[in-house]
């Protein structure tokens, strides 16, 4: 697994809003949460901006999924018991 | 039901965290409609969608244990992995994309915790589209691309054709201006 970046704290900070919004590349992605364990300081940023996520989801409407996607799912679920 | 709704769902995953299939059925019964929703719009395709709303269930079975630590309302919380996956899923036809792995579940910092709910509890879509209707048009194009198409920054900063910085600031603003606007108490620190 290549791992070739490393995030300093404002670097990261800087990429709050990006890695909330899930916009970032798996690489970045990997590299800002290392360095959120593993920071010292707090990155209260994260949740303050990630707060905002479920307003946005308010506006998706709500649509009937197909009935037979009900046993499906429980199907696929009782496999990987 | 007289108002403990919001409390069952959160009961509901503590008894899946212990194995309980019918309470997955119930939570799925609650959820499907929002899921099916989210996955379609993001993913444009009902197809897709349906392949998302399972891996969506299947990562609440998996990860229900973990939710028992308790940052955010199930709600929050399934909406998160269920994003998640339709992001995944958009960005598995693109070929140019580096690949997610389909099967990890989805980190736990990308589920973050309600800490307004006692104003965000009191939002509808009305409200909160008007408060994105009120950001600066740059702004609310690099949010939307983002949340409903499933961009990651470079395609935002190709696709509106600004420098990588200009994207990462914008999506900032935006988020900051929503948070305003929709009446969260001013942060302690940033």
């Amino acid at each position: 697994m290549k791992r070739a970046t490393t995030l300093d704290h404002a670097e990261a900070s800087e990429l709050a809003g990006v890695y909330v919004l899930d916009a970032l590349e798996p690489a970045l992605r990997a590299a800002v949460e290392e360095h959120l364990g593993a920071c010292p300081d707090a990155h209260l940023e994260f949740d303050e901006l990630g707060s905002v996520l479920p307003a946005l989801a308010l506006l998706v409407e709500p649509l009937e999924a197909p009935a037979a996607l009900r046993a499906r799912v429980m199907a696929a679920v009782e496999e990987r018991r | 039901m007289s108002g403990g709704t919001a409390a069952a769902d959160e009961i509901l995953v503590e008894r899946v965290a212990r194995g309980d299939q019918d309470s997955l059925g119930e939570l799925y019964d609650r959820y499907q409609g929002l899921t099916f929703g989210i996955a379609t719009r993001i993913t444009g395709d009902r197809n897709v969608a349906q392949d998302v709303v399972q891996e969506t269930f299947l990562g609440i079975w998996r990860a229900a244990g973990r939710f028992a630590e308790g940052r955010a309302s199930a709600r929050t919380w399934i909406v998160a992995i269920c994003h998640h996956r339709a992001v995944d899923a958009v960005r598995r036809r693109r070929p140019s994309s580096p690949l997610p792995d389909p099967d990890l579940p989805p980190p736990e910092q990308l589920v973050t915790p309600d800490i307004w709910p006692e104003v965000s509890r009191g939002l509808d879509a009305d409200v909160v589209r008007e408060a994105l209707d009120g950001l600066p048009l740059a702004q609310r194009e690099a949010l939307e691309l983002a949340y409903f198409a499933g961009l990651t920054q470079h395609e935002i900063a190709e696709r509106t054709d600004v420098p990588l910085g200009t994207v990462k600031s914008r999506v900032r603003l935006g988020l900051v201006g929503l948070r305003r606007a929709l009446g969260a108490p001013a942060a302690d620190q940033s």
